[in-house]
């Protein structure tokens, strides 16, 4: 079973004639997803873990609703954010100190968005990279903390972050646009702090 | 982490899930497209019957509703199709938003669209005639519908502010008939005074409707105009048949 040779359709086709496959789905985007949810939800591993058991399920479950249009990476994810939130709306809470889960991948694609904007090459600020851009998106009201981590950790399109959020286009970009701008008004009050 | 994948698989072997047949997602998106066929269908109908009504509204009847406006436009106010209107479009706009790419579209603009595309349909149904048949063959299948004829019925049986519809029984001298209204009550019309519109003539058996005042008994008429519609604007007789079943049927449905 050679996964890496299949593409998202290629791969579900192959799914639906040998259930084994489904291994292939999961392995190419489980901490991709992990990643997203454990951001958008700041629920503790364990539950996070749990959320995308019942996401993978239930995509099992809808195989034959995916549309290759959407992509399987927007279709994955969408499952999985509906999901996490099924399961916030039973009461589970969030970590008492959230912490935004970021890699080397999701903090140079952080760093590319807010190249034009702000200079995060700056030698403090890439020391402290990781703690400045948790509390950045921390800070952030969920409705726009859940677009900023699909667009600049996630690097998703509008579109994208339409199909997987169900939120219209124009409405995506206007919170991706006032996220970013709450982002850099955080940063520089962080940044006229140090300099006092 | 490791074994999601292994725990993932166990489940689906282990509860014996299956994928949900595509029939059933195909039926799913069938029968949206339905829902959203028929709230295009039933939102072109309404809107043209609803622009039937404006287009053959009697302004001059206003003047006469002057004390009572409010009552004027309550009877006139075609609330059934306007209503059929908001229902169709927010089955509409919900339907469509659920359709694979439906989200991408903010809910306004998906409203805009499906009034835009209803008022080009409902305007051309307007134009072809099919609101009037429309309007009549619900109201014979709908009881309780208050089609346009109706509607103009009650509007102009009421001699206390001056209006009076009917069909001319008799003509007693050159200056006065027995005018039948629409409810049967028989009113002697003096019309010495009146103008006669859309180049009528007293005669008897024609239907019209008067504007004047009551004095005592007597309706003392100002103008006469012909029954069906706005004169030059009525292109067709909602009422067909002789002058006896126009009658009828317009008393039939009162």
């Amino acid at each position: 079973m050679d996964c890496d040779q299949l593409s998202d359709e290629e791969t579900i086709r192959a799914v639906l004639k040998d259930t084994a496959y489904f291994k292939c789905v999961i392995d190419r985007f489980e901490i991709k997803l992990f990643r997203y949810i454990s951001n958008f939800t700041g629920l503790p591993r364990e539950e996070v873990e749990d959320i995308l058991q019942i996401a993978f399920i239930k995509a099992y479950r809808n195989l034959h609703n995916f549309r290759p249009e959407l992509g399987l990476s927007n279709w994955l994810y969408r499952i999985a954010r509906n999901s996490a939130i099924d399961l916030l709306r039973q009461g589970h809470r969030k970590r008492e100190e959230s912490q935004v889960l970021t890699d080397s991948q999701s903090e140079t694609c952080f760093i590319e968005h807010f190249a034009d904007d702000y200079n995060l090459e700056d030698d403090y600020l890439k020391k402290e990279l990781h703690l400045l851009v948790s509390r950045a998106i921390d800070n952030l009201p969920d409705v726009y903390r859940e677009v900023a981590i699909l667009r600049f950790f996630e690097d998703k399109s509008y579109t994208e972050i339409s199909d997987i959020t169900m939120k219209p286009i124009n409405t995506v970009s206007s919170l991706v646009k006032r996220s970013k701008e709450k982002i850099l008004d955080f940063f520089n009050k962080v940044n006229d702090g140090e300099s006092e | 982490m490791k074994d999601l994948g292994d725990r993932v698989l166990s489940q689906i072997d282990r509860d014996k899930i299956e994928p949900i047949p595509r029939s059933h997602f195909l039926l799913k998106f069938f029968l949206k497209w339905l829902v959203i066929s028929i709230a295009v269908c039933l939102g072109s109908v309404a809107i043209g019957i609803i622009l039937f009504h404006i287009g053959h509204l009697d302004h001059e009847l206003l003047s006469f509703y002057a004390r009572s406006l409010w009552k004027f436009f309550l009877i006139m106010f075609p609330l059934f199709w306007t209503v059929v209107v908001v229902l169709a479009t927010s089955f509409a706009i919900v339907k469509f938003r659920e359709l694979p790419k439906g989200h991408r579209y903010h809910p306004l603009q998906l409203l805009l669209a499906y009034l835009l595309l209803i008022g080009i349909l409902g305007a051309g149904l307007n134009q072809l005639g099919l609101s009037d048949y429309l309007d009549q063959k619900i109201s014979g299948h709908l009881p309780a519908y208050e089609s346009w004829e109706r509607k103009k019925i009650v509007i102009w049986n009421r001699p206390d502010l001056g209006l009076l519809a009917g069909k001319i029984f008799s003509l007693e001298s050159d200056h006065q008939f027995i005018l039948t209204d629409m409810l049967g009550k028989n009113w002697p019309v003096n019309h010495s005074q009146a103008i006669w519109r859309g180049r009528l003539h007293p005669r008897e058996g024609i239907l019209i409707k008067l504007s004047g005042k009551v004095e005592g008994d007597l309706f003392i008429a100002k103008e006469v105009r012909p029954w069906k519609g706005r004169g030059a604007r009525s292109k067709k007789s909602r009422c067909h048949g002789s002058q006896e079943q126009i009658l009828e049927c317009i008393k039939g449905r009162h």
